[in-house]
């Protein structure tokens, strides 16, 4: 348990670094719609709706791509995976990839777009220049949530009816580990500091705190029901974790295991992500069909925008 | 600033993780058939009605978990055990009194809100292809003497692999779970309107 302090200091440290250089557009959010497969896309200072896009079917995973200015949405139905230009959202260009892509995230170092085939134990690869298929990487059972460390190196990747992690070594495209975590881990978040992961364990209703360079689980901190996924605030170093059965979602502290809050929100609350240019915690809801926005020091849920039917928004779906 | 952790703790948090370990490991002993694996997309069905009644007498006739034999035309019967309590059990059987069954556990218990919450820990898939199913029922006041009932349900469709056969696709189960739901609704209406 000792080595778990430097870790999460330094956490906090480059949390404050990255919050300094925010941009000075306004951010946005890329929300997926399962119902009328579009996403909204949402001004997150005023609050409004700025488009409406379509995309294929049953839209779930986001990811947004900086070194490109582009957002990634995964279309499990349609066997696709749809592209968004940041700055100009009016349309979406789709390409084919497996059967059923769903967990999606892209590299912050190389041009490169990771998806998680959720039926064929696999994560394609595809160019973020021009969309064609690079590779794979072999996974297990169900791949589910999938996250890239800051610096490039490793791709986290949880194979979801495994219970498990798997680590694979992005510079040698070797599998480096499979890390044993709770029960049905679904979303993978990382710290900025590339050290510590978090995924949120579904059937075992907790939290798995990794430590990725020991390459074990350090601590398992219990939630809600149904855990989904989580995000970090990077400024007070707490993690935020959407409980899809309990319609709450738990404030936890990663360095005691303490629950600080629980937030009320709309029923089955799935994707999460922090804003560092807003300071606040963002929240689909799939069955109420909106995005919240809580503020992490108070807790409070201060807005709520509606979205699409099954608002989803499962990944990084914030453009700031 | 506060400090981030401090270090009297440790001791005591190690040992809590360790139990907390075993505890699961013990859970995972006891149940290892729990149906979990399912589909990427999670289907919702939602049914309203609007009855004229007054919601408390509405409330009344479906607040007891195994009440729903009673409202409900295609429940011939139910065998309860736990009450309203969380974590009661309900068996249903469908169509007549030996026929297929459906487990449920009441999740939340609400007179307050006159709502309730439960699962599907069984069921059976030529009749409910679903999986990982939770379901809400609300009455709630109108305020002209009126009231309306809300059915909410979520679920993942029974076949946890890609392609389907037809009774087991999304579009199975939301059509299954759809026809449950009005069916339900409309009677409760006619009893309560009566």
């Amino acid at each position: 348990m000792r080595r778990l302090r430097p870790i999460v200091c330094s956490l906090l440290t480059v949390g404050a670094l990255a919050s300094g250089a925010a941009l000075n557009a306004a951010p946005l959010a890329f929300v997926t719609n399962q119902g009328p497969d579009n996403v909204t896309v949402l001004d997150l200072e005023s609050g409004k709706t700025l488009a409406t896009i379509a995309v294929g079917k049953d839209p779930a995973g986001v990811a947004w791509d900086a070194r490109h200015r582009q957002i990634f949405i995964s279309n499990p139905s349609a066997g696709s995976v749809s592209v968004i230009a940041a700055d100009r959202p009016d349309k979406a260009h789709s390409f084919a990839t497996g059967q059923s892509p769903l967990g999606i995230a892209t590299d912050p170092i190389r041009d490169q777009l990771y998806v998680a085939d959720f039926y064929s134990r696999r994560v394609d690869i595809f160019s973020t220049r021009d969309f064609t298929r690079r590779g794979h990487f072999t996974l297990g059972n169900a791949p589910s949530g999938l996250a890239v460390t800051p610096d490039g190196h490793w791709l986290a990747v949880a194979n979801r009816d495994d219970d498990n992690l798997a680590l694979i070594d992005l510079r040698t495209g070797q599998h480096a580990a499979e890390i044993a975590v709770g029960g049905h881990p679904f979303g993978v978040t990382i710290a900025p500091d590339g050290n510590t992961l978090f995924t949120a364990n579904v059937t075992s209703n907790d939290v798995s705190v990794v430590d990725l360079v020991a390459r074990r689980e350090v601590r398992r901190i219990p939630v809600g029901e149904a855990p989904y996924a989580s995000a970090l605030d990077v400024k007070r170093g707490r993690l935020f974790v959407t409980n899809q059965q309990g319609s709450t979602v738990s404030v936890i502290s990663p360095l005691t295991g303490e629950t600080l809050a629980t937030v009320n929100v709309g029923d089955y609350p799935e994707g999460i992500q922090y804003s560092v240019t807003r300071d606040r915690i963002y929240v689909a809801s799939w069955f109420d069909n909106a995005l919240y926005e809580i503020n992490p020091e108070s807790f409070k849920l201060e807005r709520t925008m509606a979205c699409g039917d099954g608002s989803r928004a499962f990944g990084s779906f914030i453009a700031e | 600033m506060r400090p981030l952790y401090s270090p009297r703790d440790v001791p005591a948090l190690a040992e809590e993780f360790c139990m907390l370990r075993r505890f699961a490991l013990a859970l995972c002993c006891v149940l290892p058939l729990a149906a979990t694996a399912h589909g990427p997309s999670r289907q919702k069905v939602e049914q309203e009605i609007t009855i004229k009644a007054p919601a408390a007498k509405v409330w009344a006739l479906v607040a007891d978990f195994c009440a729903i034999e009673k409202w409900h035309p295609a429940i011939a019967k139910c065998e309860g055990t736990g009450g309203n309590d969380v974590g009661a059990a309900r068996t249903l059987h469908v169509g007549a009194a030996d026929g297929p069954v459906i487990k449920e556990e009441l999740l939340i218990h609400d007179p307050g809100k006159m709502m309730y919450k439960y699962k599907i820990t069984e069921t059976d898939v030529k009749i409910l292809p679903v999986a990982t199913y939770a379901a809400f029922l609300t009455v709630s006041d109108s305020g002209d003497g009126s009231s309306k009932v809300v059915w909410k349900s979520a679920f993942y469709r029974s076949w946890g692999k890609a392609n389907p056969p037809a009774d087991q696709s999304d579009e199975a189960a939301i059509n299954a779970v759809t026809g449950t739901l009005e069916a339900g609704l409309a009677n409760l209406k006619k009893l309560a309107e009566k």
